[in-house]
């Protein structure tokens, strides 16, 4: 495949604008499709971007979201754009759906998709951020539902509240990550599916971005699939999955810090307590110098971009089905109910409460470059937490990067998830046959052959 | 050469958070300077800055850090050795995110390197 990447760092849309125009005027192919990451210094004007690209390849398929980062050639950059323009050797098209349910939108999505593809690359807001109002109705909500399931006696009736309070949630804000996928996998058949779940590490009001054939698709899904020669590669940084529980609980509390099991009442996408108390109440008891954050905080941090979705407490719930794991971050939020982004009525009702961490450094993330096949081109995506938890020395993966792959373009964004079968390891992400998951340590390539 | 500098370094002071920008000698001498706040803001930290550059080069280089920093209420100061004679120092308010900002110095200090011949 033919594949050019254009990008500019600047933040400053006019000088990126410029930058980008130069570039596309050495472009001397005209791709069938084009990859747009807009990192949070640009992304409000998003549009001036796209007009760009649409005037230039009208008839290119067009994906696009926001990003944390991007690595091309020797530079990594957290700021600007970067485009991949690509002249795919076979068939390439563009769907997206929105609907007023998270299933709903993947139903109507996999309709369209149909079957027949060798890979899907999905994007979707694992969470979406509204404005203000929407924040206000979510936190009034929370206070509501949370009072109806205080006053429930009865386990089945606390779980009936939870549940529906998840329908609430799937309905304005959450696209449950192995959802979004079992439902893609269904419709489309497609063995080479791979998640982007997007979740900001420093989110705004419209957050996250999602552009499809150059419109802003706002909170619904979009997908480019691809027929011809493409190969997927799954990675995680983790251990292998135990047989059982047991082995997969051993595992966890080996791996991570300060492993403690602990009780969840928990349903579809919500957990109710831990370990008999409120989830934000049990993170606040356990991490005493955790700083609080007020609803103002939130509304203050989430309409200038700057609320932090990282966290380094955790949830490993185990999965009943295959053993894997799945880590929620903790965090202080003013919040009663709990959200997941993946659902958790597979999972035990104990989990592993513990800090997260990478062990290995970022040469475990580098070893998803040993499973290339192909001397080929390289997208890859890596887990956007490695900026938080390396900071500069993510430059590491350059030269990773160089011994495998000579032309590339790397993106820094929400853990990517997967839906592929046959792989040969027992990941601890795949918490479901052939349904990778997790919240973070995850890496993928797409090999354009 | 200025020029150049200022294009390797652009993509660090077009962002709103970024006070200033400035590549020292070692001898404290800015060879590029770029503010993007009002004078009134910044010319008590640039006095400070002036008084204390050399001792704190020579701090970085004799001691061999990869940077230094320092607070003034909401504004931070990072200073980065670019070679054995130059340092970037950049000054950005509390909204600027420390991860990637390091992220992004990381990449301009290869560049600035290059451009100066020095391979670090």
């Amino acid at each position: 495949m033919r594949a050019e990447v254009v990008y500019s760092p600047s933040n400053n849309v006019k000088e990126a604008y410029l930058h980008l125009l130069n570039q596309l005027e050495q472009i001397d192919f005209e791709p069938n499709f084009l990859l747009l990451f807009l990192t949070g210094g640009v992304w409000k004007n998003y549009r001036v971007f796209t007009e760009l690209f649409k005037n230039r390849f009208p008839y290119a398929k067009m994906l696009g979201c926001t990003v944390e980062g991007y690595l091309v050639g020797d530079e990594i950059w957290t700021r600007g754009v970067a485009a991949l323009l690509g002249d795919f050797d076979g068939k390439v098209e563009v769907f997206w759906a929105k609907d007023k349910t998270a299933s709903k939108t993947a139903e109507k999505l996999g309709e369209q998709i149909g079957r027949g593809w060798d890979a899907i690359l999905l994007m979707f807001p694992a969470f979406y951020f509204p404005r203000r109002f929407g924040l206000l109705k979510a936190f009034f909500n929370d206070k509501r539902y949370y009072i109806i399931f205080k006053n429930k006696k009865d386990l089945k009736e606390k779980e009936k509240v939870l549940e529906e309070y998840s329908k609430y949630l799937e309905s304005k804000f959450i696209f449950p990550i192995d959802k979004m996928l079992k439902v893609l996998a269904r419709r489309t058949n497609c063995t080479q599916i791979i998640g982007m779940n997007l979740v900001p590490l420093e989110a705004a009001s419209n957050t996250p971005l999602i552009l499809a054939n150059y419109e802003n698709i706002g909170r619904g899904a979009a997908a480019i699939c691809f027929k011809g020669r493409i190969n997927v590669i799954f990675h995680d940084v983790f251990p292998e999955r135990g047989n059982d529980y047991d082995e997969t609980l051993k595992i966890i509390e080996d791996y991570f810090l300060d492993a403690e099991i602990v009780k969840i009442m928990k349903k579809r996408i919500t957990i109710g307590e831990i370990n008999g108390t409120k989830p934000v109440d049990f993170l606040k008891i356990r991490k005493s110098g955790f700083k609080s954050m007020t609803q103002e905080d939130i509304l203050k941090k989430i309409e200038t971009g700057k609320l932090q979705m990282a966290t380094p407490y955790v949830l490993a719930f185990i999965s009943q089905k295959t053993h894997g794991s799945a880590l929620l971050g903790l965090e202080s939020f003013p919040i009663n109910l709990y959200p997941s982004l993946f659902s958790v009525d597979e999972f035990y009702n104990t989990a592993v409460f513990c800090g997260e961490l990478f062990r290995g450094g970022l040469r475990t993330f580098g070893k998803i470059f040993d499973m290339k096949k192909f001397n080929s081109f390289d997208f890859f995506i890596i887990d956007h937490n490695t900026i938080m938890s390396y900071g500069g020395g993510i430059h590491k993966f350059i030269d990773l990067i160089k011994e495998k792959s000579h032309k590339y373009l790397g993106i820094f964004s929400s853990n990517p998830s997967a839906h592929i079968t046959n792989l040969d390891k027992k990941y601890l992400s795949e918490i479901d046959v052939g349904i990778y998951v997790n919240s973070s340590g995850t890496a993928t390539i797409l090999e354009f052959v | 050469m200025i020029s150049k500098i200022s294009s390797i370094l652009s993509p660090i002071y077009s962002d709103p958070g970024i006070k200033m920008v400035a590549l020292y000698r070692i001898d404290g001498i800015p060879v590029f300077l770029r503010v993007n706040a009002s004078k009134r803001e910044i010319v008590g930290i640039l006095y400070w800055l002036e008084g204390q550059i050399r001792e704190m080069l020579h701090q970085i280089f004799n001691r061999n850090l990869s940077e230094a920093s320092f607070r003034f209420g909401d504004v931070r100061i990072h200073m980065y050795p670019v070679s054995r004679t130059l340092v970037l120092s950049i000054m950005a308010n509390d909204e600027v995110s420390m991860y990637k900002l390091e992220v992004d110095v990381r990449t301009v200090k290869k560049q600035l390197g290059v451009l100066v011949g020095y391979e670090g």
